[in-house]
């Protein structure tokens, strides 16, 4: 196998209303291809407090259910959403692509009450060049 | 760097029908020759889970995941149809990393790598990448 060892953290800037969420999924796929990962992982994380980042199928409806398990499951801390829902998600790179199947998206849930720009920060590690796919 | 892909297709029946992916994970380990390193799970698709668990809590840690989001929850139903399996998936995470140590997996006796299949589905076709992540082979 060839090609050049690919690390990388690339910061994004994200507009949000302050409790919501957005659909990171486009923007993640944009920094795998203009960096140019071919093989390996792109992991993304938020450090803004009171906002997560997951994987989920991002649906008007299914964001209400999220919302409910959130509100039923961790009150009004946004601290406990953060555990529940977690701070980072990552999908593995197969071919310049992000294996994530139809339906899963990239989201950042911000429920810090502060509209803003939002700091998310995508991990690029793996190879640029030649991949070596068994399958 | 070196980066080995697999991907293991299967089906599945549901809901709740559990897959031990740890022999087919040690084949891919060995596949790749890599002897110290990081082996990444992911199952694609917004509805499955992977868990490591301990081989005789399988049946328990699907109950309680069942009762955590129940199919049909207490109050107002779900707007999403098959929000529980959503949620279930979201929550215990599509991905998973484990260790490599002298080209071993870093599981203890008695615990495997399972997939979780939420919807009620059969024979299911569904994807898991196996992405293994080491040194450079030595020149």
């Amino acid at each position: 196998m060839s090609g050049g060892t690919l690390i990388k953290v690339v910061k994004v800037r994200v507009k949000s209303s302050g409790y919501g969420v957005e659909d990171l999924t486009e923007t993640v796929k944009d920094v795998v291809r203009v960096e140019g990962l071919k093989e390996g992982l792109v992991a993304v994380f938020t450090p803004e407090p009171g906002c997560s980042v997951t994987m989920i199928e991002y649906e008007p409806g299914l964001m209400k259910d999220l919302e409910r398990v959130i509100r039923e499951y961790c009150g009004a801390n946004p601290a406990l959403a953060e555990v529940l829902v977690g701070k980072f998600a990552a999908a593995p790179v197969v071919n310049g692509e992000v294996a994530l199947g139809t339906f899963k998206h990239f989201i950042l849930v911000d429920l810090s009450r502060r509209a803003g720009v939002k700091e998310v920060l995508i991990t690029l590690e793996g190879i640029h060049g030649d991949t070596e796919v068994q399958d | 760097m070196k980066v080995f892909t697999a991907i293991l297709r299967f089906r599945t029946n549901g809901p709740s029908g559990i897959y031990d992916l740890t022999d087919a994970l040690r084949g891919v380990i060995k596949a790749s020759g890599v002897e110290e390193g990081l082996a990444w799970v992911s199952a694609k698709g917004a509805t499955p889970a992977l868990l490591i668990v301990r081989d005789d809590a399988v049946g328990e840690v699907v109950r309680c995941v069942e009762k955590l989001f129940p199919a049909i929850p207490p109050g107002e139903p779900w707007e999403h149809g098959n929000a529980y399996a959503h949620l279930r998936s979201t929550v215990l995470s599509t991905l998973k990393a484990l260790p490599i140590i002298g080209g071993e997996l870093a599981l203890p006796d008695g615990y495997g790598l399972y997939f979780l299949e939420t919807r009620p589905v059969q024979n299911h076709l569904r994807q898991v990448v196996v992405q293994v992540h080491g040194p450079s082979p030595s020149a």
